[in-house]
This record gives C-alpha cells, structure tokens and sequence, in this order.
C-alpha cells in the first residue's frame, strides 16, 4: 500500500530574491524579475535579459559566480527546513535536482566538473543531513522528477522525510549554449504570445521538504506523478505535445483523480515556438475528452526566466500557491496567443475557487516529461 | 521481505569489447575500432545501419552498443517498450563534451550542436529514440565509491508500478578523468521487470556495496 507524501516545508531563491514570499508576489502580482543582464553582461549573446539573482542575495560581499548554485541552494533549504520546523536532519537526506550542478573546473578553476552529486554533497555536509545525498539530472524536468524520485521513496516507506532541493545558476556556458541554438529571445520571453521569439533564462533555487507525516504537513499533498519520453528528437519535442500528454495523464492517473477535477495547469512554457505549440496541443488534446476542456492554466517563466534544473520546483511552489491563494497568475507577455486555443491562458490574473488539484508539468532535453499532481 | 527484481537482458561495452546475455560477444580487434565505435560498429555489432550513431556523444554511444548486445529489440515488444522507462547513473556524466563545448566558447565558432550532449538525459534521450522508450527518463549522478543508485531508483520504479520494464545501468565514457574517476570507456544496461521471470533475480544492492553491477556484468559474457 502506498503511503501518502505531504509537503512540510518551501524555500526559493530567485531573480524576485530571497524567499517563497518575494517569488509569489513577484508572479501573481504580476511583475518580471527579468531585468538588463548585469552579471553576465560581459557574454556576446543575443538576448538583454536575465532573471539574475539580485544584487545582494547572499549579502554585501560579492560571490563567484561558480559559487552561485550552492549558495542559492543552501538560503533555499534552510528557509524551507524553517517552514518545516527544523526537523531532525539526521535521518534526513537530499534530493538534488539539477542540469549541471557544480560547474567548477570547466569553467575556471575548481574541481566540480559538471557532476550534479557534488553540489548535492556539498549541501547535505554544509547542513549536517544524515543520509547520503542522491542527485538527479534530467535537464530542464530535473526539479520535477527530483520530487517524484523523493515522494516514492517516502510513498514506499524507505524514509519518513527527505528534503528535494534544485538549483541552477546561468554562465557563460549556459548563456551561449542556448544562444548557439538560437533559443534565446533577445528580449523578456513571452510564453504562447504571437510575438515569441524563444526563452529568457534566469538563476534559481528551490527546495521542498517532503513528508510522511500529515500532522507536519502545510495541507499539501503529493498525490501523483508521472513521466514519459517524446522519444522522437533529443531536443525538439513531439509536435503533437504526446510526451508531455502522457506524463500528464499518467501523473494524474497515479493521483487517483479524473482529468477534470484538476484545477489548474503550471505549464513548461518556455517562450520557444516548438516547446508552447507542443505543449498547447498535448494538452489540449488529453482534456479533449472532457466537457470543461483544459482548467486554467499558466506559465511563470516572463517572470522568473529559465530557471532550468531548478524550474521544476520553483514552479511547482506557484502550482501549490495557487490552490493555496485561490488565483492564477497571468501570463506575463501574453497579448495574443498562436497556440492551439483550447489551452485556457490569459495574460490576467484569475480567480480559483474552491481549487484542490495543480498539475505541473515540466521537459528537459532528451525528450524528458515530467508531470506532478498536488492536493489540498 | 527481501527487495528484488528480475532481469530479463543485458549488454556492456568496455574497453575489451561488446558484449551481452543474447551470445554477443565482439573484441574491438574484431570490430576494427576503437571504443566507443564508428559508424559501422553497429552494423558489425548487431547488422543493422545508424545513420547517426557516430555523431551521437561518447556515453550515448557506449549506451546503444550495450542496448544492442541485450538484444532490447527482441526482449521487449513494441507496446512493453511504450511504458518502459530508463533509469542510468553516471560518475563522469558528459564531461568530454563539457570540456569540448568549453573549449568552442573561446574559438571563432561555437559547437553549438553539442550543447545539447551536454546533459546526461540528452544521450538517455538518444536510447529512447532509437527504442521507442516512452516511459519516464531519470539520469543520476553518483560519486566513484558509492555506485548502484540507478539499481535502487529502478527497483523502486517497478515497486511502484511506475513503469512495468526499466531498462537501466551505468554509462561512463570519456576521453578525461575527472569527478575522482579514472578516463573511462563502459556502459552497461540491464532489462529489469517485476520479479517471477527472466534471466536471473537482482536484489536490492545495500548502499555500501562496493560492485552492484557485478551480477548484471557476469551474466554478459
């Protein structure tokens, strides 16, 4: 029998700043943290945004940039084992959900050299956690299967907490490597809008401490999940969005629910005109059989950018404070969408009452799908 | 109750050859290259073309000769292989095309085609192509002395019954060392399923244990 896996605690890191509170304003309310690149100023790149981590997040002295991803990851986990209530850390392990992790070695000096388990070592020693530290790198879906690989572990009964914590900070490696594939809009992303022109990235951290136990819990379960593979191009996904349909159907399958008792979507939404055409018709095709069609749905990266392997748990922080608020964020950018118009977005705030389930769902290159179901 | 699974294939690539549970035994001598191959080695592996096998990064490659010398193609039918997911853990991870793709930024011209193979899920991705594995898609990274997370994370998967069929292992091939592990040229895979057929039983591999892919790699040659 499958345990039931809650949620007890959050923590962010994000262009907004430090906190789950300065990302939540941030989105619902509206704003971008999309801003001239400062940092990462000096790189010959095509577009003038990033989500940067503002100036001062982690105090008066400057950081270097190869420092960014632990740094991040550590002010998000311990505001999330704040939330939590300081839980004993030492039959506590990390989940670390990342692209790249520790780039130290590749660029400039250092001895990370891409490995994902590192920068999770480096957290869980830096915080006292008793257990080993996995690391998971599935691309941009890295936060999202980083939650599902955590919640079966606890759903099976092999620990009673584990902490999920992703992080991903943007350098030249990463700024040009989208460059060269020509994804990057030289202005803030406007995810489903005509007018895209591709991706903003943007540095992040997120951490969520998952739970066994429900009198921990802030009122959120993790009720499903689900992945699958386009299987069709390593970095294109399927036109007809099959991939990320099945991850959601499977996700919700796996929550126990029908397709239209889910409330609210929080989409990839990248901004490029293959992941947003996809994604709408996916989508929309896997709600075709329901009378309502898809719920509400919204995407977050015209606000925060790409956080990559730390976007799916940033982003599935605003798919709980939706049901938590009882609104959907606007989609910032979107004026008019080209995208398969049964997909329900909206460039305004709405209202959700009475909302009890978010999908999130998430892709990563490799043709990686990833997809979530919480409950209230 | 003991945790176990059972394994119906498996294939590895090393530095010696090709090999796996189906009969296929190859040296490189015998192949006539280096690991992890050319274009034709999959050809002489398996007598089948792959117009684009040798443009895919070196992990990957080594990934589809192991797949190749399991027989995936014959284990699993098509619709098995829709909902089989891949489960893969790697210690270098893509650090070749890290370095080379690096190394671009500070030339004329970008290698931006291997941006890409610059995640290891992108060379995970390159399996699911070939097979048609449309079950989830979990690449991990482990530390040199604490291997067998891939083994854990699949068993879970079929405990689950997140995927019915796990095509998983270990894939670490480089030209550098790096990550406290020697250069290394290797992948092995494995078709696990839920316990009662199959080749042979896995069990669950204790965290400290210095060798889980033993019992996968002597049922390979």
């Amino acid at each position: 029998m499958r345990r039931p896996v809650y949620i007890s605690g959050r923590g962010a890191v994000t262009g907004f700043g430090q906190g789950v509170r300065a990302l939540c304003d941030g989105v619902f309310g509206g704003e971008t943290a999309l801003r001239p690149r400062d940092r990462t100023a000096a790189v010959q790149v095509n577009t003038a945004v990033c989500g940067e981590f503002p100036a001062g997040t982690f105090g008066a002295a400057a950081i270097p940039e190869r420092d960014l991803p632990l740094r991040a990851a550590l002010l998000a986990t311990e505001e999330a084992l704040d939330e939590a209530g300081r839980p004993d850390l030492a039959d506590m392990g990390v989940v670390l959900a990342t692209t790249k992790g520790d780039m130290s070695g590749i660029c400039g000096r250092g001895a990370g050299l891409g490995s994902p388990i590192r920068l999770g070592a480096l957290v869980s020693e830096a915080l006292g956690f008793g257990l080993h530290p996995t690391a998971l790198t599935c691309a941009c879906a890295s936060g999202v299967m980083g939650i599902a690989s955590a919640a079966r572990r606890i759903s099976l009964g092999e620990h009673e907490r584990l902490i999920v914590v992703a992080a991903d900070a943007v350098n030249e490696f990463i700024l040009r490597g989208f460059g060269g594939l020509g994804a990057l809009d030289p202005d803030p992303c406007r995810p489903f809008d005509a007018a895209r022109r591709g991706v903003s990235l943007g540095d992040g951290a997120g951490a969520v401490v998952l739970t066994a136990h429900e009198s921990e819990s802030i009122g959120v379960r993790v009720s499903g999940y689900g992945g699958a593979n386009d299987a069709c191009h390593v970095t294109g996904p399927d036109y007809h969005g099959r991939g990320v349909g099945q991850a959601a159907r499977r996700a919700v399958a796996h929550a126990g629910i029908e397709l239209g008792e889910v409330d609210v979507l929080q989409l990839h939404a990248t901004g490029t005109r293959a992941n947003d055409e996809s994604e709408a018709i996916g989508l929309s095709d896997l709600w075709s059989s329901t009378a309502a069609g898809t719920p509400p749905a919204f995407g977050s990266k015209g606000h925060t950018g790409h956080t990559l392997g730390a976007a799916g748990v940033i982003e599935s922080l605003l798919a709980v404070a939706a049901l938590e608020r009882g609104q959907v964020p606007g989609n910032r950018g979107l004026r008019e969408s080209d995208c398969d118009p049964r997909l329900n977005v909206s460039g305004a705030l709405r209202e959700l009452p009475r909302a009890r389930h978010a999908l999130k769902v998430a892709s990563g290159f490799g043709g990686v799908q990833g997809a979530m179901v919480f409950s209230r | 109750m003991t945790r176990a699974v059972s394994v119906l294939a498996c294939g590895v690539m090393d530095r010696t050859g090709v090999y796996g549970s189906r009969g296929t035994s190859k040296t490189w001598a015998e192949l006539e290259a280096d690991p992890p191959g050319t274009g034709k080695t999959v050809f002489k592996v398996a007598g089948k073309t792959d117009a684009t096998f040798r443009r895919i990064d070196f992990p990957a490659r080594a990934l589809v000769l192991a797949c190749e010398a399991a027989g995936l193609l014959h284990v699993l039918t098509e619709a098995q292989r829709a909902e089989t997911a891949i489960c893969v853990e790697t210690v270098l991870g893509s650090l070749t095309t890290d370095l080379d793709f690096q190394r671009s930024l500070g030339a004329d011209v970008v290698q931006a085609g291997i941006f890409p193979y610059s995640l290891t899920s992108t060379c995970l991705g390159e399996l699911a192509l070939r097979y048609q594995l449309r079950g989830p898609t979990v690449s991990i990274s482990v530390l040199e002395h604490r291997p067998g997370e891939a083994l854990r994370e699949s068993i879970r998967m079929l405990e689950s019954g997140d995927a019915p069929f796990v095509v998983t292992g270990c894939a670490d091939a480089a030209r550098e060392a790096g990550a406290g592990c020697e250069a290394e040229m290797r992948a092995l895979v494995a078709v696990l399923a839920p316990r009662g057929q199959g080749l042979a039983d896995l069990e669950w591999p204790e965290e400290h244990a210095e060798a889980p892919f033993e019992p996968l790699l002597r049922l390979c040659r």
